[in-house]
């Protein structure tokens, strides 16, 4: 069967077999100045000067949210589907809470922009869902495009990548203690109601402690005590699994007080962990899943949007925003805050495996760290 | 006038000298637009659109005199230069695809691509100028802006009849018109002295009169890329335009 998603002709011309019309749009930003300055020096070309990153940080943050490229996605079934990068330019040194009136702003541009591109569904990556977490309203109204988070592949991954850790660190999961960090947010809370009853203990450690009791309050198993803090270093030393998925504008979780031979799953988008350069817990970059069928980028940008060590991994909120666009559910499949449930998981799973969105293997900013993981299984073992 | 120079009055010298040479890029730039309207009467067979063309021509010299005019009540030397490098590659470019009868090339030069530029660039002066200077500036870019939405409207037209053929255009012509335009509002001086500004450079010294080169070039590229949207030009390629422009 030819799983292909597009033939060259015979002149070697690009020859789609979907129709050209963008089905999905993938709402995003970037998280960090250098990584925007690759995408402008890459789109500026090679024959001409580089761009200072004064030039970047000066001109990036007036650029009005677009297409930054139109992306081609293909299912391991041989079906394929057509969409746009949308990048609201959001300034990744502005994301905090006093921009946030400003990153709205360009959020509700981004999306009208999906609307002018004819997306049927469209994916809100890292800060951009916060409008759709807790101010629904604030998008625009087009009738014609379904908005969602991608929360609930992306906690798809999370919870399938701390199973899967575990398996391969000689843990079983329902022995382990996993701590979530930012517990009570859309994919932190989504995460926490998928352990339940699967981990040996839930430690669930947010800011606001009104949310943390309710979310406790509603997580009742026998098998997995759960237990609240709003200060992490009160829970740090004890967890065999850290999932950080909290929203924060920039690294705020130092690991230092950590066990090493725990497992960190850094899920946020800018990442929650600090990075300090010693040696301490594997950490590895969680939420994100890999296209077996294929991805292309018009243009080709997928080195410097997508910089991993592996081919065509992506954010698990915007992989959802493709999958419902391949299985033609133009629909808000993740929408508001608190709401992920884990039959809504397991769903999402299942279509990702039908179409082939496979879980990322485990890297970091350092490169692919399975091994390392394994390693702890060898290393308990001793 | 009392306004106006009153406001100035209490300026120091610095300041003095940038806004004459803000009065001399927008005097000159109005001057530009005036022959290029003017060069337009030649391109349209139909009466109606040459008398239009001459009307244009009229108040973008109206325009210019109004600056003019404004300046020396202050005290202040204007100068109109349109042999000035930056502007006399603008105007070259024009007169080219005149000269080749492109009326849709003319169009986008002349009231897209200036008339962005315009637009923005007179809204930022007219919330910082005093008195009647910033009245000025605020009623001239809100007549600009009518004709920046006059030329969206053809371009839109235009776009729908062949995408195609209109996005190649407007390639062409940014490549032409926008890198000189990059040029002048770059945050240092790229080709040297415009010859409107006096001895040095007055872009160090924008914040004198609370207006900031960054910010001016940030506006001024934001409306022309939203400009161009409105076309429905695709935004992945007039992306890659902007990020090629000089910095």
């Amino acid at each position: 069967m030819d799983h292909s998603p597009a033939r060259l002709s015979s002149t070697g011309a690009f020859v789609d077999r979907c129709p050209a019309k963008a089905r999905f749009a993938l709402i995003g930003h970037l998280d960090s100045w250098e990584k925007t300055a690759a995408v402008v020096q890459s789109l500026r070309g090679g024959l001409r000067s580089p761009i200072s990153a004064r030039d970047v940080r000066e001109i990036v943050p007036f650029l009005p949210p677009r297409t930054v490229c139109r992306v081609t996605v293909s299912s391991t079934d041989g079906s394929c589907a057509h969409g746009v990068y949308v990048d609201a330019f959001l300034s990744p040194d502005r994301l905090g809470e006093g921009s946030v009136r400003e990153n709205i702003r360009r959020i509700r541009e981004a999306a009208s922009y999906a609307h002018r591109e004819g997306a049927s569904v469209a994916a809100l990556g890292g800060f951009s869902s916060i409008v759709l977490e807790g101010k629904v309203d604030l998008l625009p109204s087009h009738d014609e495009v379904a908005f969602t988070t991608g929360n609930t592949l992306t906690v798809a991954y999370i919870v399938r990548a701390v199973e899967q850790a575990s398996t391969l660190g000689g843990r079983p999961l329902r022995s382990q203690t996993v701590l979530i960090l930012g517990a009570t947010g859309d994919v932190g809370s989504g995460c926490a109601r998928y352990l339940l009853g699967r981990a040996g203990r839930l430690l669930l450690c947010a800011r606001n402690p009104h949310r943390l009791r309710r979310l406790q309050r509603s997580l009742v198993s026998d098998a997995t005590p759960v237990s609240i803090s709003t200060e992490p270093e009160e829970f740090l030393s004890e967890a065999d699994f850290i999932v950080a998925a909290a929203s924060l504008a920039a690294p705020r979780f130092s690991l230092r007080s950590v066990r090493s031979d725990a497992i960190v799953c850094d899920a946020g988008y800018p990442k929650n962990i600090l990075s300090d350069g010693t040696p301490g817990p594997v950490v590895f970059f969680g939420g994100m899943g890999q296209v077996l069928g294929g991805l292309r980028l018009a243009p080709d940008l997928i080195s410097v949007l997508a910089p991993h060590p592996a081919p065509n991994i992506v954010q698990g909120c915007l992989l959802e925003g493709m999958l419902l666009a391949l299985e033609g559910r133009f629909e808000s499949y993740s929408r508001g805050r608190g709401n992920i449930q884990p039959s809504q998981v397991d769903e999402i799973w299942g279509l990702a495996e039908k179409h082939g969105f496979a879980l990322a293997p485990f890297f970091n900013d350092q490169g692919l760290c399975g091994d390392r993981i394994a390693a702890l299984r060898v290393e308990s073992v001793a | 006038m009392e306004a106006t120079s009153s406001g100035l009055l209490q300026a120091g010298a610095e300041a003095h000298r940038v806004w004459e040479s803000i009065l001399s890029q927008s005097a000159t730039g109005e001057l530009i637009g005036m022959m290029n309207f003017a060069s337009l009467v030649d391109l349209y067979e139909n009466a109606d659109d040459k008398i239009e063309a001459l009307e244009h021509a009229a108040r973008e010299k109206a325009h210019a005199r109004s600056f003019q005019r404004l300046g020396k009540e202050m005290g202040l030397c204007v100068t109109m230069n349109v042999n000035a490098p930056y502007w006399k590659r603008i105007r070259s470019a024009f007169v080219k695809s005149a000269g080749r009868g492109d009326f849709t090339a003319c169009l986008i030069i002349q009231e897209l691509m200036l008339e962005s530029f315009a637009v923005s660039m007179y809204g930022a002066v007219g919330r910082v100028a005093p008195g009647r200077l910033g009245k000025a500036y605020k009623t001239i870019a809100a007549e600009e802006t009518d004709h920046l939405e006059h030329a969206i409207e053809l371009l839109q037209e235009i776009f729908e009849r062949d995408p195609a053929a209109l996005q190649q255009k407007v390639a062409g012509v940014h490549e032409d018109v926008m890198s000189v335009l990059a040029e002048m509002i770059a945050r240092v001086d790229i080709r040297g002295d415009c010859e409107l500004c006096g001895k040095t450079c007055i872009k160090p010294s924008l914040p004198e009169v609370s207006l900031d080169i960054v910010q001016l070039r940030g506006g001024a590229l934001n409306l022309y890329l939203k400009s161009l949207d409105r076309v429905g030009l695709p935004g992945e390629e007039t992306l890659q335009w902007i990020t090629r422009l000089p910095v």
